[in-house]
């Protein structure tokens, strides 16, 4: 789903980098820097065996889907070393056993706000057991797990909005 | 003026629309099924999403995929487009239940003249010449025979639910009739859930003259022309042009101004088209397309008028901005709807365009959204694109259109081009001397159709 050029969203955290990669981390932060003062929309660097993307939008466009995005987690703009979600490139980006929305609408992970969410990255589902709620026009639908196994990955937040084919979860 | 519009189609037409909201500064989001993923206005448009699996039924023709999709990107107005949802009045109905506006006609319109036998009774009541027939649909084989022998054979049985060509049945003699009339219902059932039946008389050599007309439901109403559509194969137009070789100012000023008195009378909001059969100096009335046409291209050449921008308008709310005298008529236009098909057999011929260039030059427009590389999927129908050409006389577009013809390459897919290169040089088409019956009794004569 392409969506439109927007303020720039959360910078990823990437992982806690482990020590004598602070030249790395250097790289990201000057690109991102580069990309916001010169209103880059993405910028991809590859050296050597580093693939960095630099992304400032949505996190929903449509091309490569990386297997592992870590969850949005720090506020936008002000801190002090705004890092972006370095990635491996990805060849086919999908996990095995990727579950996919068969509509459009805006899925949630919790039955309502207050609700505990249906399942977690790590929980273990049953074939059949309900996982997701995608609404469209007022009218909430379950998306069912379409096997038994473990969820290992949870690709939308409660309340995206979803199109058709998007990855949702994964279950191995 | 709308904030975003969706585009709820697919190939050259959302690609036309697309230039136009982006034209009138408004956002877009284009819609598409799985295969079209890497259609030309989907990379375009400022948004997109993917609404189903490749079957138009799961995809473009999927109302609630459609409204979630408005819902998600905040899309305040829908364009349909040709074809698929653009003369579903329910679609029209539910998106006004949303609060999306539907660019197009008033639902009721559409299902006036969706429904043949009511859109006759109301172009009679408007004043609009139509073809000498039955009162309504056919109710026994006593009544079908009274009429028909009124009208006088050859007679037409026609699906009150068909349109666009499909669902008629020639009757030749009286013999032929009760056959007919039987025939003609059960494929009308099948085909569109409504045996209902009318009787026409059947015109032996008509061209195909069609009126555009344009309103804004405030009480204007104006008409940009006719454009002659005769060439046709089995009810596929193939060949448009306008001004119509067979009008003269007179005739073209008649017509237009009953239809465009009718349109405003009706309080018509939008484009829409009003087809007569011609013969012999007369009009009459056979169908009303409420919708943008896939040959609105040759009004615009020769008015000057972008149709989908005062659709849009229109549809926002607008008044009308032209006036008829606006509306002049320079020139000559000729369409050409390239397809992706045998020249010969027609058979469709999907696959990858492995080069592709366009031609260009004065008076030259291509309306496609093919590109070199692209896949043309299976799925749907075979209109590769429409090469339209305009000159200041008829002359001038022919000469301009066998020169774009022959400029005009396409490899890795079979393409109707060869067709076209042929018929430019046929002297029956370089006279204007065609009827509806022309193309397929040229067909079956088994010409040269080169490459």
């Amino acid at each position: 789903m392409k969506k439109p050029q927007g303020k720039p969203t959360v910078a990823k955290a990437a992982p806690a980098p482990a020590k004598g990669h602070e030249a790395e981390l250097e790289i990201v932060a000057a690109l991102a820097r580069i990309a916001r003062d010169h209103d880059l929309s993405e910028l991809v660097v590859e050296r050597g065996g580093l693939h960095v993307r630099v992304a400032r939008g949505s996190q929903h466009a449509h091309t490569t889907y990386l297997a592992a995005p870590a969850p949005a987690s720090a506020p936008a703009a002000h801190a002090s070393a705004p890092v972006a979600a370095a990635a491996k490139a990805v060849e086919s980006g999908e996990a095995p056993g990727t579950v996919k929305s068969p509509m459009v609408g805006t899925a949630y992970l919790r039955a309502s706000p207050e609700s505990k969410a249906f399942i977690e990255v790590g929980s273990t589902v049953k074939e059949g057991d309900k996982v997701l709620l995608v609404e469209a026009m007022k009218t909430f639908n379950e998306i069912l797990a379409p096997r038994s196994g473990i969820v290992t990955q949870i690709y939308v937040e409660d309340g995206t909005p979803v199109e058709f084919g998007q990855p949702l979860l994964a279950i191995a | 003026m709308f904030d975003k519009i969706l585009i709820a189609n697919r190939g050259e037409i959302a690609l036309r629309i697309l230039r136009a909201a982006k034209e009138l500064g408004v956002a877009t989001v284009a819609v598409y099924s799985t295969a079209d993923k890497e259609a030309m206005h989907v990379k375009l448009a400022d948004e997109s999403v993917c609404i189903g699996p490749p079957p138009a039924r799961d995809s473009y023709l999927n109302i609630p995929a459609l409204v979630a999709a408005c819902e998600i990107t905040g899309a305040d107005a829908v364009h349909p487009g040709y074809g698929f949802l653009s003369e579903n009045a329910r679609f029209a109905d539910i998106l006004a239940e949303h609060r999306i506006a539907f660019i197009g006609p008033k639902a009721d319109h559409i299902r006036i003249m969706g429904d043949k036998i009511e859109a006759k009774r109301t172009a009679l009541r408007l004043g609009i010449p139509c073809v000498p027939g039955s009162e309504g649909a056919i109710t026994d084989d006593a009544q079908a025979l009274k009429v028909a022998k009124e009208i006088g054979y050859p007679v037409l049985v026609k699906a009150a639910s068909g349109g666009g060509g499909r669902g008629m049945k020639v009757a030749q003699t009286e013999a032929d009739l009760l056959n007919a009339i039987a025939t003609a219902k059960t494929e009308a059932k099948a085909a569109f859930g409504d045996d209902a039946v009318y009787l026409e008389k059947y015109l032996t050599k008509p061209r195909h003259i069609e009126v555009q007309v344009l309103g804004d439901g405030l009480g204007r109403a104006i008409h940009l022309g006719e454009r002659d559509c005769s060439l046709q194969r089995r009810h596929q137009k193939i060949w448009e042009e306008g001004p119509s070789p067979a009008l003269n100012a007179e005739q073209r000023a008649h017509i237009g101004g009953v239809v465009a008195k009718a349109m405003a009378e009706l309080g018509y909001v939008g484009v829409g088209t009003v087809e007569f059969l011609y013969e012999d100096g007369e009009f009459y009335f056979i169908e009303m397309n409420t919708r943008i046409q896939v040959e609105h291209p040759v009004t615009e050449m020769i008015t000057g008028i972008d149709l989908v921008n005062e659709q849009i308008r229109v549809a926002a709310g607008s008044p009308l901005t032209i006036s008829q005298d606006d509306v002049r008529i320079h020139g000559a236009a000729i369409e050409c709807r390239v397809n992706a098909e045998n020249a010969r057999t027609f058979r469709p011929s999907p696959g990858r365009i492995t080069y592709f260039h366009p031609p260009g030059g004065l008076g030259v427009r291509v309306d496609s959204a093919a590109y070199q590389g692209y896949v043309i999927p299976p799925y749907y129908d075979s209109l590769l694109g429409k090469l339209i050409v305009h000159g200041r006389t008829r002359t001038e577009a022919l000469m301009r259109l066998r020169r774009a013809l022959d400029e005009f390459i396409v490899d890795g897919v079979e393409t109707t081009l060869p067709l076209f290169r042929t018929l430019v040089r046929e002297p029956d088409m370089q006279n204007g001397q065609y009827d509806i019956h022309w193309l397929e009794e040229f067909l079956k004569s088994e010409p040269e159709i080169g490459v």
